[in-house]
C-alpha cells in the first residue's frame, strides 16, 4: 500500500478535500476525527485490505504515519 | 458559468415525480430523470428541453446503483439535490404476503434511497451543502390494514432520514422526508380506493412546490425531517367528500 493511497483512504473516512491532511498531521486534532470517521476506516481497510482493525489499533493512531506504518 | 442546481429524481416518469421535474424546470433547475420506462421520460425530456436528461434504471436492483452517477458525473453535472419518488403500491393482507413482495418493496422505496444517499453523500458526485428528499407516506402515521409492506418500507425511509441527516451533516448535506396524504396520481387511480383527506385530494405539483422549498437554500436549516402534508387527514375523521 503506498501511502498516497492511505492518505487517500483517511480523507475519505473523514469527509475532507483532498490534499487536506498530510504524514505529519496529528489526527486527535481535527475535528473529523470522530467515532464515525474510525468506523469508515475500519470498513475501508477491510473493504480494500482485507484488515481488520481493532479499537486498539484506532487508537494508537496518534499521526496520520502511525497509519501508514500500521498499513504497510 | 451556470448557477442552477443540478438534481437527480427518481420515480421521474409518473405522479410526484414528473411533477417535481416539471416544476423545477420552470423554477430554472438542471434534471436528471430515473425510472425504467424509457418511452415516457423520453417524451418528458424532450417538452422540458435541454435541462432535462433520462437515465434508465429498475430499483429492484441495488447492485448498480453507481451507475446513475457516474453517469451524472460524465455530463459533468455535480448533484446539489436528490428526490426519490420511485415506489408503487399494494394492498395485500399479511396472511398472503410472499417473500419476494415483500423484498421488492423495501428494495425500490427504502433500500434504494439508502444505497442512494450513499452515493450522494460522496465528495466525487456531489457538491457541500446538498439536499436530499425522500418520499415517506402519511401511512406511516395511520398505519393501515391491508398496508404492512408498503408502511413498513415508507417507515423505513424515515429511519433512513434521520441517520443519513446526522451522517451527511458534515458535508452539510440536508436530509428530509415528505409524508403526503392521497396525491392524485396514477399509483392512486390504480389501486382504486377513494380518499380521506379532509381537505380533498392533494394535486402533485404541491407536493413539488414543498420538494423544490427543501432542495432550496431557503431551507437550509431543516434537517432530518419528516414533514407531514395531511391534507386534513388527522386520523380523527369527519366528513370526507365521497366516504371513506
Ligand atoms: N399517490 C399517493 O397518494 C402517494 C401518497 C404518499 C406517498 N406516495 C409516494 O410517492 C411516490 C411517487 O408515487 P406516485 O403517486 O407519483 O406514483 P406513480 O405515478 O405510479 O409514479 C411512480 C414512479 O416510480 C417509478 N418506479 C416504480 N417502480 C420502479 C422501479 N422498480 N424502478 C424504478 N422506478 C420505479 C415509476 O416509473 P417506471 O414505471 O417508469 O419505472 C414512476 O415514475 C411513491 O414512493 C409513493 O409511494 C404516493
Amino acid at each position: 500500500m503506498d501511502e498516497k493511497t492511505i492518505i487517500e483512504w483517511l480523507e475519505d473516512a473523514m469527509d475532507l478535500d483532498e490534499g487536506t491532511i498530510s504524514n505529519d498531521t496529528v489526527l486527535e486534532e481535527l475535528e473529523e476525527w470522530d467515532s464515525l470517521s474510525r468506523l469508515s476506516l475500519m470498513a475501508i481497510v477491510k473493504k480494500k485490505v482485507n484488515r481488520m482493525l481493532t479499537g486498539n489499533d484506532l487508537s494508537s493512531f496518534v499521526t496520520v504515519q502511525d497509519v501508514i506504518d500500521f498499513l504497510r | 458559468m451556470d448557477m442552477s442546481k443540478n438534481v437527480l429524481i427518481t420515480g421521474a416518469s409518473s405522479g410526484i415525480g414528473e411533477a417535481a421535474a416539471r416544476y423545477l424546470t420552470e423554477q430554472h433547475y438542471n434534471v436528471i430523470l430515473v425510472a425504467r420506462n424509457e418511452e415516457r421520460l423520453k417524451k418528458l425530456v424532450n417538452e422540458l428541453g435541454e435541462n432535462a436528461r433520462y437515465y434508465i434504471y429498475d430499483f429492484k436492483n441495488l447492485d448498480r446503483i453507481e451507475d446513475i452517477f457516474i453517469y451524472c458525473k460524465e455530463c459533468n453535472l455535480m448533484l446539489d439535490g436528490l428526490v426519490h419518488c420511485a415506489g408503487y403500491s399494494n394492498n395485500l393482507p399479511v396472511k398472503e404476503m410472499e417473500p419476494d413482495i415483500l423484498e421488492d418493496m423495501i428494495d425500490v422505496h427504502a433500500n434504494s434511497y439508502l444505497m442512494l444517499g450513499k452515493y450522494m453523500a460522496r465528495k466525487e458526485y456531489s457538491n457541500r451543502g446538498a439536499s436530499i428528499v425522500g418520499m415517506s407516506s402519511m401511512s406511516v402515521i395511520i398505519q393501515k390494514r391491508g398496508m404492512a409492506a408498503y408502511t413498513g418500507a415508507k417507515t423505513l425511509i424515515n429511519t433512513y432520514t434521520t441517520i443519513m441527516a446526522k451522517e451527511f451533516v458534515r458535508r452539510e448535506i440536508r436530509v428530509n422526508s415528505i409524508m403526503p396524504a392521497y396525491v392524485n396520481t396514477p399509483m392512486l387511480q390504480e389501486m382504486k380506493i377513494e380518499h380521506e383527506n379532509a381537505m380533498g385530494m392533494i394535486e402533485p405539483e404541491y407536493v413539488a412546490y414543498l420538494i423544490e422549498y427543501l432542495l432550496s437554500d431557503k431551507a437550509k436549516y431543516i434537517t432530518g425531517a419528516h414533514i407531514p402534508m395531511s391534507s386534513g387527514m388527522l386520523g380523527d375523521v369527519r366528513h370526507i367528500k365521497n366516504g371513506g
